[in-house]
């Protein structure tokens, strides 16, 4: 397995700016006496010395001295820049076709399968002790677009069947997304059939988006009464999707 | 979960492995988390017993009104000579509320159907009051029905709404109070989080903590429906070696204080506590608390309001947090009346009260009834006289610096930052900055005005039930963030000479944040956040509805305060 060790938030730390305060540079400007100069000229020649004196007092002042500091305008870049990283370092796993990138706790979910352009992830609910699995899958965004991606595979589960669109409005997915990109979200619903052959209820959610470029989407699945809101399966899924980070950056 | 159902997940797990997974793997088990559902529906028991009591209030109209609302313009615009003049309780009453000679005629008319006063404020908004059920039927043609929420609360609810009585039109504006089905709940999502070395690097207050600014001297509300654990603050000050502390509770007289011990009730007071405590570890901090109580029915939907009008009688507190709400459409008009009489006469007397936008990002009917999937916002945070605080999901370096943020959002769990358009309020004239003004504008009072670090999955470290709990967020978290943040401004500001008659430096502050977003400061004051949605509205360069003026860095902002404070001094 071509699992990544644990992720490093660190490593995308950023260097703090220069100081934008300068230390003020002191200065003084000392009038130069020639020889004693009588009259008009030596009016203008001190006018003009006076001047000169001035020109380049401002100028020494224009080159040494401090620039006020700079206000920080309201919205422009006033500091280091700013990006989205993960604040936990889980286990970081990067698609080999497409570069996108994705963390997923660990403690919870193991890979139980990976291509280069997703992976499947299994784990356990606590509570019930029931397997959970989520599904990530990768396309060309000229080729596939979120809902068609979803769509996709969905349909490429085997084992699910009588699979449809939830039909409760209580648990459509709004605003579904992956790696803070709006794009499609859906509930649905089917049917598993054991090897024994007893059929029973799943429920699956979905999310997908692109960022131009490559089109990600990820698919929960578990037994009805391990999904929802608050189950487990669903806190670490939108964990999972929020981690994604695009291969282009934000 | 009942057997057959866990038989069947079983068998569902048992397919799931063999169909999707083909393959063997390590399954990894993982902790449990805590969850928590909202009643959704609830069951009509019949009529409510006519001697049960039901707690009420009366809003009182205000004759004053269209002074207030000129006051209030006033009060926060730098340009007036009223500027920063702030009033307190009894002057309010005095300039906007009823006569002397109106409020004993309704105590005559109240007196003589058989209504016992509860509780009466010097700012004159409303008048608390209790009676039984019968009497409450027939003085506002109405008929109270018992319920049962599918969580086993039960509640009263009019089975139409309550009227005014002709001989108290004149001076009552509506009957608040009697309508329990939908009360405001706590906006905390439980789930190695934040820890308060964490949250003071990250959000830039150590330069605070250097220039010996602590709390000291401040006074933070904190307002709580249930009762917190003395043994647990006790535990997190000692795990992360921050000053004991004992918060002062101060109770609505005629109801007392909380008795809800329930996990979920103590999960947001010591969340709320605990974080005020570690930003402002010296500020004394005062719990205003009420009952609303899942046990029992001796309560008010307008509790709320109650402890409002207390904190503004008692003018004690500066900075005030307030972690509940619920959205717009499924409140009472009645209590947003009364709510926003008290708002007012905050507002006027100089106290922010800091608001958390709920955690279900622009859908925040859907936390209350998940088949609700407009878009909408929660009340009382879209109040214009209060600081909207809505969510992020926050990135630290290896060392913990601070590296970005993008809005909260969790799709699959209903969840992310609060934020959207009113249906109530206009946007108030100081709300302008770049990105206010944008496509979805329609003149409606636009949320958050800020947020900070809500996602549970980045979240904070507090101690609750002598447990060392970690990741646990929601708005309620960001909210009391920013209480403790703006107590440790108004000390920074006082220390550099900014005096104030009554109240915080900058009153509500709200009016004054926007001002400094929108000019040049020495400092950058705010995160601004352009990455990522509230799972409808994108965060951009300057305010959006997913994360409003962004986080602060609170050393940068409070400079950035005082100077404002200085230039515009009356």
């Amino acid at each position: 397995m071509s699992v990544g060790g644990p992720g490093d938030p660190g490593a995308a730390a950023t260097s703090a700016p220069p100081s934008l305060r300068g230390a003020y540079v002191g200065h003084q400007l000392r009038a130069l006496t020639g020889g004693r100069l009588g009259g008009r000229r030596t009016l203008v020649a001190f006018v003009g010395g006076f001047l000169a004196v001035i020109g380049i007092g401002v100028a020494v002042v224009a080159i040494v001295a401090p620039t006020t500091k700079p206000l920080c305008q309201p919205y422009k870049p006033c500091g280091p820049p700013r990006y989205v990283k993960p604040l936990v370092a889980e286990t970081l796993w990067r698609s080999s076709q497409f570069g996108y990138t994705l963390e997923f706790p660990g403690n919870d979910f193991a890979i139980a399968q990976q291509f280069p352009d997703g992976l499947t992830l299994s784990g356990k609910d606590p509570s019930s002790g029931n397997s959970i699995v989520i599904l990530i899958r990768a396309a060309a965004a000229g080729q596939v677009g979120p809902s068609r991606a979803v769509t996709n595979l969905l349909s490429n589960i085997n084992g699910v069947t009588q699979l449809a669109t939830d039909p409760d409005p209580a648990n459509a997915i709004l605003g579904g997304g992956i790696g803070h990109r709006l794009g499609a979200g859906g509930a649905y619903v089917g049917s598993e059939t054991s090897p024994q052959g007893v059929s029973s209820d799943a429920s699956l959610a979905a999310e997908s988006a692109t960022d131009g470029r490559v089109t990600v989407a990820m698919v929960a699945v578990g037994a009805t009464g391990d999904t929802g809101p608050t189950s487990l399966l669903y806190q670490d899924a939108d964990s999972i999707v929020n981690s994604v980070q695009w291969p282009a950056g934000p | 979960m009942n057997g057959s159902t866990r038989s069947r997940g079983r068998v569902v797990a048992a397919a799931l492995a063999l169909a999707l997974l083909a393959t063997t793997g390590v399954l990894a088990f993982s902790t449990g988390r805590s969850a928590r559902r909202v009643a959704l529906s609830a069951r009509l028991l019949g009529p409510t017993e006519a001697n049960q009591s039901i707690n009420f209030s009366l809003v009182l109209r205000l004759p004053g009104e269209r002074k207030l609302q000129q006051l209030l313009a006033a009060v926060y615009d730098p340009r007036s000579p009223q500027y920063h003049h702030f009033i307190d309780a009894r002057m309010f009453g005095d300039r906007f509320g009823l006569s002397n000679a109106a409020l004993a005629s309704v105590r005559r008319v109240l007196s003589a159907a058989g209504v016992q006063i509860t509780g009466e404020y010097p700012q004159r908004t409303a008048i608390d009051a209790r009676a039984p059920a019968a009497v409450v039927d027939r003085l506002f043609a109405t008929r109270l029905l018992e319920y049962v929420a599918r969580d086993g609360r039960r509640f009263h609810e009019p089975q139409q709404p309550a009227v005014v009585p002709m001989q108290l039109r004149g001076a009552v504006t509506a009957v608040a109070g009697l309508n329990g089905r939908y009360l405001p709940f706590p906006s905390d999502v439980p789930a190695n989080g934040l820890r308060p070395p964490d949250t003071r690097l990250v959000y830039d207050i150590n330069p605070l903590y250097s220039h010996g600014i602590e709390g000291q001297g401040e006074k933070i509300g904190v307002m709580s429906f249930s009762q917190f654990s003395q043994s647990d603050l006790d535990a997190f000050d000692q795990q992360f070696g921050l000053p004991a502390f004992t918060p002062q509770v101060a109770s609505v007289s005629d109801l007392g204080p909380s008795t809800d011990t329930s996990q979920d009730g103590e999960g947001e007071a010591m969340l709320d506590l605990e974080v005020v405590h570690e930003v402002a570890p010296q500020a004394q901090v005062i719990d205003y608390n009420a009952p609303w109580s899942t046990t029992t029915t001796d309560y008010s939907s307008d509790t709320m309001s109650r402890l409002v009008d207390k904190i503004v009688a008692d003018g004690q507190v500066n900075v005030v947090n307030v972690s509940y709400g619920i959205c717009e459409q499924l409140s009472s008009s009645a209590d947003i009346q009364r709510s926003e009489n008290s708002f007012a006469s905050a507002a006027l007397h100089g106290i922010s009260l800091f608001v958390a936008t709920q955690d279900a990002g622009a859908y925040a009917c859907q936390r209350a009834k998940s088949d609700a999937h407009e878009l909408s916002v929660s009340y009382p945070s879209s109040s214009p006289n209060v600081i909207a605080v809505g969510g992020t999901s926050l990135s630290v370096g290896a060392n913990d610096q601070y590296v970005g943020e993008a809005p909260w959002e969790s799709a699959l769990e209903y969840a992310g930052g609060g934020g959207g358009l009113s249906t109530l309020f206009a946007k108030p004239s100081w709300q302008q900055a770049l990105g206010v003004s944008n496509r979805y504008s329609n003149g409606k009072r636009e949320l958050p005005d800020i947020s900070a670090d809500a996602d549970p999955a980045t979240g904070w470290t507090i101690v609750q039930g002598g447990q060392l709990i970690t990741n646990i967020g929601g708005t309620s978290a960001a909210a009391p963030f920013w209480t403790g943040s703006m107590a440790l401004i108004d000390q920074y500001a006082r220390q550099q000479g900014i005096r104030q008659g009554i109240g915080g430096v900058a009153g509500d502050v709200d009016p004054m944040l926007y001002a400094i977003a929108s000019s040049p400061q020495a400092f950058p004051p705010f995160h601004d956040i352009t990455y990522g949605t509230n799972r409808y509205y994108p965060a951009t360069v300057g305010w959006d509805f997913a994360t409003g003026l962004g986080s602060p860095d609170v050393w940068n902002l409070a400079r950035d305060v005082a100077s404002y404070l200085k230039s515009h001094r009356k």
